[in-house]
């Protein structure tokens, strides 16, 4: 017990191993392309703009403060796609890095989560600026966001933990994780409102914590109410629980997963 | 303080190759109610090995013989079968040509990382750094990313980060051999005296003849994945090139 506590307390070097390491990926991601950090920033609002006309004046969507609505949606779901789709490819992209013994595997992973993370603050900001803009005033309750934040960070370790080590074994994960990808991107609430669903639907936000998480998201960030304790003790508590599986399948499997490559 | 370097015990490797069908997942179903043609490689058999500090320890054998192998189980690339054990008392890089850099990244960067991956603090990389680019003279390419170095500057950049970011144990694969240009080879050979001095250990994996004899201390003979024999340069190199003359 007391090796596992002393383990936990980071050696001298090791968190900024694992910020050299986020900062050197994020820069590989916009290497080469002076506009890269601008399409980064291009693309949700690319998007934002689309969804809005249509949903606005194709579907006559009543949700209140739309735009705003629509914006968290696209930038935590943006987040979270980068860091899952990101990790089908982090064996080959790190395999530098995972065959040396010296570094803690799940360093790698850390890192890997908070590159994807430089860039959804880069988002952020863009969302702080419009939403001050349209809200035209500020919110305490945006303080309670980092807990949203900090949910969302877990489940994407958890997701980048399992889907890469499942990547290895199964080499048409590419096609399964199109047919995930298609599921949460309508099953997470992103141009809709899931308070809005009647009956057993609504539960939908208790079982894909990425519903959840965005659904409180909005609370905080665009409405100015508090979170909704219950749904975020759940989303939290089945974040952490995928989060150990995700553990104990990378840490069972990843040694003979470098090996399959 | 133990005096040993790197200690490996029962260390056995085998490789089990899967057939291409099984791995999607129409494959795996499928082979949950057949018999996969599923091939094991047996790579090492039952090695055990204590490497002193401050040790230049050479491992020879001809190709296929495992030497690669034992050398990334060394290095934690690869686990080794059940029951194998691995003590490495120490820092260590593996200096491999094509190994161990991001091509995306550029010198500088290579540099943080792998000093940081051996244990320096940034206050402490930022002391040596210059030291590591004058070594491997690549002044007026520290900027560059490594995708565009010849292997002969990346072999330099490599060795000058081990030896000024105090690698305690170099795990080298058929490094040096056409390697860098002539000034260089001269500096790592003065290099390889100093270290010994300063007690680093040095694992050599080569074929050449010449460097084994040389440098090393003691050498382990490799052939289809066991030992046949460890000793001093002197006894192993002519039962290497009986090993040799077999083949032929």
């Amino acid at each position: 017990m007391l090796d596992r506590i002393v383990n936990f307390i980071p050696e001298n070097n090791r968190i900024e191993r694992i910020w050299l390491m986020a900062k050197f990926d994020f820069v590989t991601r916009y290497y080469g392309s002076v506009l890269g950090l601008f399409w980064a920033l291009l693309k949700p609002l690319f998007q934002l703009l689309i969804y809005y006309l249509v949903f606005t004046f194709i579907f006559n969507n009543s949700t209140e403060s739309f735009l705003l609505f629509l914006f968290v949606g696209i930038i935590l779901f943006q987040f979270f796609m980068e860091a899952a789709s990101g990790s089908l490819k982090i064996f080959k992209s790190k395999r530098y890095l995972l065959e040396n013994i010296q570094i803690n595997r799940l360093d790698i992973f850390y890192s890997a989560t908070g590159s994807t993370l430089i860039g959804f603050l880069f988002n952020f900001t863009a969302f702080s600026v419009f939403n001050l803009i349209i809200n035209d005033s500020f919110s305490w309750s945006i303080l309670l966001f980092p807990l949203v934040l900090v949910n969302l960070l877990l489940f994407i370790l958890a997701a980048q933990l399992m889907l890469s080590t499942i990547s290895i074994y199964l080499k048409d994960i590419d096609n399964i994780w199109f047919l995930v990808k298609t599921l949460l991107f309508w099953g997470s609430g992103i141009f809709f409102d899931l308070t809005k669903l009647e009956g057993k639907a609504a539960l939908i936000m208790y079982f894909n914590p990425l519903a959840g998480i965005l659904t409180n998201a909005r609370s905080v960030l665009v409405y100015a109410e508090p979170l909704d304790f219950n749904l975020f003790a759940i989303n939290f508590s089945s974040s952490i629980v995928l989060l150990l599986i995700g553990v104990w399948v990378f840490k069972k499997y990843s040694a003979k997963a470098l090996e399959k490559m | 303080m133990s005096n040993i370097a790197i200690q490996l015990k029962n260390i056995n490797k085998t490789y089990s190759i899967l057939d291409k069908s099984t791995t999607s997942l129409h494959g795996r179903v499928i082979s949950m109610f057949t018999h996969t043609s599923k091939r094991e490689i047996k790579a090492l058999s039952n090695i055990n090995l204590d490497i002193e500090k401050g040790e230049f320890f050479g491992i020879m054998g001809h190709n296929g013989s495992g030497k690669s192998t034992l050398l990334r189980i060394m290095s934690g690339a690869y686990p080794p079968d059940k029951g194998g054990e691995i003590d490495m008392n120490g820092r260590f890089m593996l200096l491999s040509l094509g190994l161990g850099f991001n091509p995306q990244l550029t010198a500088r960067e290579n540099i943080y990382l792998n000093a940081s991956i051996l244990g320096l603090t940034l206050k402490q990389i930022g002391l040596v750094f210059n030291d590591i680019v004058s070594f491997a003279e690549l002044e007026k390419f520290v900027d560059t990313q490594v995708k565009y170095y010849s292997s002969g500057m990346s072999a330099r950049l490599k060795f000058a980060i081990a030896v000024h970011a105090d690698a305690d144990i170099f795990l080298m694969d058929e490094f040096f051999g056409g390697v860098g240009d002539a000034s260089f080879q001269k500096k790592s050979e003065a290099v390889f005296h100093e270290s010994l001095v300063k007690g680093r250990t040095i694992v050599h994996v080569s074929h050449s003849v010449g460097t084994i004899k040389k440098h090393c201390h003691r050498v382990l003979l490799l052939h289809q994945g066991e030992m046949i024999g460890i000793g001093t340069p002197d006894e192993i190199i002519p039962e290497y090139q009986k090993l040799s003359k077999l083949k032929r």
